[in-house]
């Protein structure tokens, strides 16, 4: 392999990272409530933008700065529960989908006013430092974000299949009735999911702010990508959402230097369609005509 | 009381006869832009409001029938009334491609296929320079002649758009008052049982698609001939959320809903213009406020109001 | 197996369904003999409803076929079966409740149309007197079934056992070979269910074919002609009402623990 398609595929790795944490983001919140969370990419821009001033407000001590987005988004989780998704709870899922749409553009607009319009560059806890691996040159950002992703995936899947509390969510997920009778506090529950949701996307933002710049909107093409992904990986599927979210950072990257970067998105929602077409289901999900 | 709906429509059909010698320049403008936005609008409630097809990507067939008009105009000199059917033809085609193969998949899955159609569409339309003009757009679409007389200026435009509304109006009546309709509410109400009615739900999915892409593709033909400047941005993701709200806001099963939902969303960002900024923000506010207080719409609140109306009288 | 008499408006043999690694219905034969009813029984999980499903077209089977009338509807998709006859009601009533109570049934009435969505749009006299007749024919069965009163309010208003007995109109418009009633009787009061079963009966003495599936034996037990008893996805009996009652197997996976229902 040539240190040029190295060089690339580490890239396409740490991109691959960020549409991977988003797309966990959403199928989590699609698997214990059935509702695809069309505010994702905004709540990603969130995460980077909370990001940005908690790093300057504490004056670049990056640890207690990133304890504050979390916080932050964990706020921001509970509102969404509680103004969204606890009001809707009892309509169709098409209405709640809806009205994730109308969060997203709430949010999206709130960060507008606090913000402002213009891209900022954002700094990296690792600084802008490389290493040198023969021919190819590795930022430390980018290794840092494929470290943080392969440990939130190990702590999603010690969380989820590993824990008494990722029993208590499916078991919710199936049937919140029959949950709420087995003693499972389910609004407890509902909440803790969506702060999950909020903050894995949130952190996705940090991961990836300091890779490109940040303003309002690029988040919405993050979440769009994620969304791509899990259609790719398949819905309804952990590992789906992981190797979805991998492809498309690998397509997007190489798709940019091979074929040509005005069309390199394009190529990601072909590939898309193309899944739709002959494997609706993904390549691992669930089968995707079954399910309502 | 039977006869009030009529009486209001022939009322409300009088005032936009006469609204264009009453209303500001301004607003003559926003009326117009409601009134061939609405015509998209009934579309979605074809496929929204009574098939149950999450679509999220209106706007990208308005735009193909906007691009496809303003095309053929500007490059091959036709006139509207020769491009807007091809317009027509041109959404509905590319709905149908799609259709066939997403119209298998459920929910979610089809609004997000839609929203990365819609998405794809806009990605093309700005880097397909040769053909779309690219991020410029394309100016300078001709006017609209109508035998030889020049539809010039608001006011012209302003009665075109209402004739073709109402033309698109009565269609949709038919249509639910036909066994089309009953199909499609049935399929939204219950796909299974509805299949072993002897509904044929796939091809009644198909055809709610492709007409609610057909009456965008209008629309947008319209669109390109009212403004004479068409870009990109004109018919990206955000505009096919509008057009959801417009339609969730009037009343997601009614073809009056639809018109009264583009209006008011039309006049809105103008009536709350001491917003600002905010007004974005009030937006979204303003969709989860629809969706929890009043889910039926504007139309669907008048009709429980005039239910419970009823009901009351008869009882007592 | 024999083949069965000719005049078997129904021919259900081997059907098998796999659902993961389970045998949800195993090698099943049924017959229906035009003019009869034939009751399909057996405890709960025992498959009737996925058998329902099978002949219906809403699922698949894995193997096996379906004779309506001689021809084969297996792969048919629900739309196609019941255009080809096979027409059925919901255990759980699945009426659309966004549509009045003439609507709901006009909408069975769709396999049998004719006019284009030109015709529709256009209001033209093809459409409009085919819809008149579709009405006609659904006003007389509103009549029939004494919900004429309601054809233009909501579902919803409905008392619970109207709902049911709409569903069976919705079922007749079609003009089915066979019409399959799941559990109509669940939920009905005393009364409603002596109202079903006249109203069944006077079905079958007009010629239609019918394939029940019910728990409340009594009900099973005076309008069928023959029953058929599935368990655990296997047929274990089939015979006349009076065979079934006294077969072994039957009693003992399945009456053996009703034997006090089914006596009384």
């Amino acid at each position: 392999m040539s240190a040029q398609v190295l060089q690339l595929a580490i890239n396409a790795l740490a991109a691959g990272c960020i549409y991977a944490v988003v797309a966990l983001s959403v199928e989590i919140a699609y698997e214990s409530t059935g509702v695809v969370n069309f505010a994702a990419g905004q709540l990603v821009t969130a995460g980077a933008l909370i990001g940005l001033s908690a790093v300057a407000y504490t004056k670049f001590n990056f640890l207690p700065a990133y304890l504050l987005v979390i916080v932050g988004m964990s706020m921001i989780g509970i509102v969404f529960l509680i103004c969204v998704y606890l009001p809707l709870r009892r309509q169709s899922v098409l209405t709640i989908v809806i009205g994730t749409v109308g969060v997203g553009i709430f949010i999206q607009n709130v960060m507008l006013l606090t913000w402002g319009p213009l891209p900022k560059s954002v700094r990296s806890p690792m600084g802008s430092g490389a290493i040198k691996f023969g021919d190819v040159s590795v930022s430390l950002h980018v290794l840092y974000v494929i470290g943080v992703t392969a440990l939130l995936i190990i702590g999603m899947y010690l969380l989820l299949y590993r824990s008494s509390l990722g029993r208590q969510f499916r078991a919710t997920a199936q049937d919140p009735e029959a949950a709420t009778l087995m003693g499972i506090r389910v609004k407890q529950l509902y909440a803790l999911n969506w702060i999950l949701v909020c903050v894995l996307s949130g952190i996705a933002g940090l991961l990836f702010a300091p890779m490109w710049l940040v303003d309002v909107t690029s988040g919405d093409n993050i979440g769009l990508k994620a969304f791509a992904a899990i259609m790719i990986g398949g819905f309804g599927s952990v590992p789906g959402a992981i190797l979805g979210g991998i492809i498309v950072g690998a397509i997007e990257i190489f798709g940019a230097f091979y074929v040509s970067s005005a069309f390199k998105d394009a190529l990601v929602f072909a590939l898309m369609f193309l899944f739709l077409l002959v494997r609706p289901q993904g390549i691992f999900g669930e089968r995707a005509a079954d399910r309502a | 009381m039977r006869n009030l709906p009529i009486v209001l429509l022939v009322l409300v059909l009088a005032s936009a006869l006469v609204a264009p010698a009453v209303i500001s320049d301004f607003n003559l403008r926003l009326a117009t832009l409601a009134l061939h936005t609405s015509i998209a609008v009934i579309g979605l409630c074809i496929a929204f409001g009574w098939t149950g097809l999450l679509h999220l990507g209106q706007a990208a067939f308005v735009g193909i029938g906007a691009y496809a008009s303003a095309i053929l105009t500007t490059r091959a000199g036709l006139g509207f009334w020769t491009t807007m059917p091809i317009a027509l033809l041109a959404s509905g085609l590319v709905a149908l491609c799609i259709a066939v193969p997403m119209l298998r998949l459920r929910g979610h899955y089809l609004a997000l296929a839609v929203l990365g159609f819609n998405v794809t569409f806009e990605i093309v339309a700005r880097n397909w320079t040769k053909l779309t003009g690219g991020f410029d757009g394309i100016t300078d679409i001709p006017p609209v002649f109508f035998f030889g007389w020049l539809i010039e200026g608001d006011k012209g435009f302003y009665y075109l758009s209402l004739f073709f509304v109402v033309i698109v109006a009565l269609f949709g009546t038919a249509l639910r008052h036909s066994r089309y309709g009953r199909a499609m509410i049935a399929i939204r109400d219950d796909e299974l049982a509805a299949g072993t009615s002897s509904v044929d739900v796939t091809r009644i999915k198909v055809l709610a698609f492709v007409l609610a892409s057909v009456l965008a593709g209008l629309s947008g033909s319209l669109y390109a001939h009212h403004a004479t400047f068409i870009a990109p941005q004109d018919f990206e993701f955000g505009r096919s959320v509008t057009i959801l709200v417009m339609l969730i806001l009037g009343g997601e099963s009614s073809v009056a809903g639809a018109i009264i939902g583009s209006v008011i969303l039309t006049f809105l960002p103008e009536l709350l213009r001491f917003l600002g900024d905010y007004y974005q923000a009030v937006f979204g506010v303003l969709i989860l406020l629809i969706l929890i207080v009043m889910p039926n719409g504007l139309v669907g609140q008048v009709q429980s109001w005039r239910a419970r109306w009823a009901k009351g009288r008869s009882n007592g | 197996m024999a083949e069965s008499s000719p005049d078997a408006i129904l021919q259900v043999r081997g059907l098998t369904h796999r659902f993961g690694g389970l045998l949800a219905v195993s090698d099943v034969n049924l017959d229906i003999v035009r003019g009869t009813l034939l009751a399909l029984i057996g405890p709960n999980g025992a498959g009737k409803s996925t058998t329902v499903n099978l002949l219906t077209g809403v699922i698949t089977p894995t193997s096996g076929r379906i004779l309506l009338e001689g021809q084969d509807i297996v792969g048919c998709s629900s739309s196609a079966a019941a255009r080809a006859g096979m027409v059925r009601t919901f255990q759980n009533g699945r009426l659309f409740k966004r549509l009045t109570v003439l609507e709901n049934v006009l909408t069975g009435a769709d396999g049998r149309a004719k006019t284009s969505l030109f015709d529709a749009i256009t209001r033209n006299s093809r459409f409009r007197a085919e819809e008149d007749a579709f009405r006609h024919s659904a006003m007389e069965l509103l009549t029939e079934l004494k919900l004429d009163g309601d054809a233009d309010r909501q579902v919803g208003e409905l008392p619970y056992g109207k709902q049911r007995t709409l569903e069976i109109a919705r079922a007749l418009i079609l003009q089915p070979r066979v019409l399959l009633l799941d559990e109509p009787a669940a939920g009905l009061n005393s009364g409603e269910v002596e109202e079903l079963i006249s109203y069944v009966s006077l079905l079958r003495s007009r010629g239609l074919s019918i394939l029940l599936i019910e728990h409340n034996m009594g009900l099973v037990m005076r309008l069928a002609d023959r029953v058929a008893v599935l368990n655990f996805g296997e047929k274990i009996a089939d015979g006349t009402p009076a065979e079934v009652r006294s077969n072994e197997r039957v009693l003992e996976a399945y009456l053996g623990r009703k034997a006090s229902h089914a006596a009384g």
